[in-house]
């Protein structure tokens, strides 16, 4: 077993019913790796990643994590891991600053007058601006504001921000960029670039091959539950994975629409 | 709307907190300094109209009047932030009441136990509202409607029609007592439980998970805070000063009938959004609710001191309630946060 492999899926099957899901597929990420993820609607990415957080049971196959077989039964096993997926809403409280939505659940509290726990505001601010700042290169000039006034990158970086502060290995993007306009985009790219600096694992999912390929080092398509590629981003071109995507191979049934 | 999809406009998002008038933004101190603003200018216009009207006795009669509120506003203004409304707070004030007055008229138990087991009272009416909503998973306005009902029922069954009336100084320290000469100690409570209030929302876990239920509570599940057991937390604390209202109440009418706490409830509310305090929770404003609880007992003082029937005085309240609201709506000030919460 490689060692520098943080967490590595293997034959996982999930059915719904009569459908299955996901279908016997191997997937594994590398420390500091940034995965792509595609897939078209119900091609099983959300049902894969799922079960990486915890949110879903595989009916059969085995998940290890920095080489030793684990089991995530559910969102607070997943989390202890270190496994942070970053859903589009990003479950931030909209009328809390930054520094509160990063320590939320989590706050620094000291014992005021001997017995009273009250919340650390300052060093909490410190901490948050520092993360934001030395780690996502996030300069921050609205940091009383509610997090609902800022952009959508910013909102990003603050969400990703708290994944850090809870020592994320693996960061999960559900579709990241799916709302933002063109300079936010490439912020959330350096982002994801940032955090693989760091060590940080990131797995990307996403419908939108451009950003994919601007910041993943190796790509996988599901089609239809089973995994039908999984290499180097630069060993496949765009147009190959798109009609992986779509037709679940790579060149044959092309032909017959081309 | 789907969240986190709307549009960008620009480098920022479509903004709630920064209300904008002709393009330029209101500064965030301005709209925390405009219910105070608007008692200012009230008391300027009163003070023409009517010099006498600003006499230290007034003013003190006032003040002892919104203390009562200031303290259910206080406790209000935990459940609307976390999201929730409180409907029975003012038949809880009216439990809380009777219950001191019948373990004093009814009972030997040493007075300041009676006070003691009075806290107890509120503490467990506000929790019981707690647990409808979270564990029988009632909604806020319905949980709290049944028991506002309930309460004020259970108060005409217990009394009768009944008056109690003559209590000791000690039982009535918290709604009459003067100390230094003539400074009441309502107006003493009703300061340390406002500075409480904002102590609690700024620097405890309490306010700030208060603040995320009521922003979002998906998130605040998210991040693991136990969401039911702060709900509980937010009815039981307003509970526990609806008992301190009552305590101030029977202390002040030295009785207590089947009619105290009455009508109290749209009164509170009416206070804490007056306050700037988001109706569908996230956004507190303690400060507000205080300045919004003198407000409204300056305009119902003032109607009685022009003479203006006492019936008239709901119409006009309801009015300037209304009138408040719209003047927010107008600045841009959104009780309800789009979007992302």
């Amino acid at each position: 077993m490689n060692d520098s492999v943080l967490v590595e899926m293997h034959e996982i099957i999930k059915n719904f019913g009569g459908l299955r899901a996901v279908d016997s597929v191997d997937f594994s990420v590398k420390r500091g790796e940034v995965v792509g993820l595609l897939g078209e609607n119900g091609a099983g990415k959300s049902t894969l990643i799922k079960i990486l957080t915890g949110i879903y049971r595989p009916d059969y196959g085995e998940i290890r994590f920095e080489g030793k077989p684990v089991e995530i039964r559910n969102r607070a096993d997943s989390q202890r891991l270190g496994i942070e997926p970053l859903y589009q809403d990003l479950s931030l409280v909209g009328t809390l600053d930054a520094a509160s939505n990063v320590f939320l659940g989590k706050e620094l509290t000291q014992k005021s007058l001997g017995f009273l726990p009250t919340l650390k505001l300052a060093a909490m601010q410190k901490e948050a601006e520092k993360i934001l700042w030395e780690q996502l290169g996030i300069d921050f000039k609205n940091r009383w504001e509610p997090v609902y006034n800022l952009s959508g990158g910013e909102r990003q970086a603050v969400a990703l921000a708290r994944a850090i502060y809870y020592e994320a290995k693996l960061v999960i993007l559900d579709e990241p960029m799916a709302s933002l306009g063109v300079e936010e985009v490439k912020r959330t790219l350096d982002i994801i670039r940032k955090l693989r600096e760091t060590g940080i694992s990131v797995i990307v999912i996403s419908h939108n091959l451009e950003h994919v390929y601007s910041v993943a080092d190796r790509v996988v398509v599901l089609h239809r539950g089973k995994k039908v590629a999984d290499s180097p981003s630069a060993e496949l071109t765009p147009d190959e994975v798109v009609k992986l995507m779509v037709f679940g191979e790579r060149a044959k049934e092309v032909k017959a629409y081309e | 709307m789907n969240r986190g999809a709307e549009p960008i406009t620009g480098s920022h998002g479509s903004r709630f907190m920064d209300r904008e008038i002709g393009g330029r933004p209101i500064p965030y101190w301005a709209t925390m300094i405009g219910p105070w603003a608007g008692i200012l200018l009230f008391a300027v216009f009163m003070g023409v109209v009517r010099p006498e009207w600003l006499g230290i006795g007034n003013i003190r009669n006032i003040l002892v009047q919104a203390s009562v509120f200031i303290v259910l506003a206080t406790g209000m203004t935990f459940v609307i932030t976390g999201g929730g409304i409180d409907l029975s707070v003012g038949a809880m004030t009216g439990m809380s009441a009777l219950t001191l007055g019948w373990l004093i008229k009814f009972t030997d138990i040493p007075e300041l136990f009676a006070i003691a087991l009075t806290f107890g009272a509120g503490l467990l009416l506000g929790t019981f509202n707690g647990i409808l909503v979270t564990k029988l998973k009632l909604p806020d306005f319905i949980a709290t409607l049944a028991t506002w009902i309930s309460y004020n029922g259970l108060v005409l069954v217990i009394i009768e029609g009944h008056t109690l009336f003559r209590f000791s100084p000690t039982v009535r320290f918290l709604g009459a007592h003067r100390l230094f000469g003539n400074l009441p100690v309502p107006i003493i409570a009703a300061l340390l439980i406002a500075l409480l209030g904002y102590f609690l929302m700024k620097w405890t876990k309490f306010g700030r998970y208060t603040i995320a239920i009521g922003g979002n509570r998906k998130a605040a599940v998210e991040a693991g805070i136990p969401v039911e057991r702060y709900k509980v937390f937010q009815y039981a604390f307003n509970g526990l000063l609806a008992a301190l209202a009552g305590i101030m109440m029977l202390g002040r009418l030295n009785a207590i009938h089947g009619l105290v706490g009455q009508g109290f409830e749209i009164h509170t509310i009416a206070a804490v959004i007056i306050g700037g305090t988001a109706l569908y929770g996230g956004i507190a404003r303690i400060g507000g609710s205080v300045a919004g609880a003198l407000f409204l007992g300056l305009i119902a003082n003032a109607l009685t001191f022009l003479g203006i029937h006492f019936f008239v005085q709901y119409v006009v309240s309801g009015i300037v309630i209304m009138l408040v609201v719209l003047l927010y709506a107008l600045v841009g000030y959104q009780q309800q946060p789009p979007g992302v919460r």
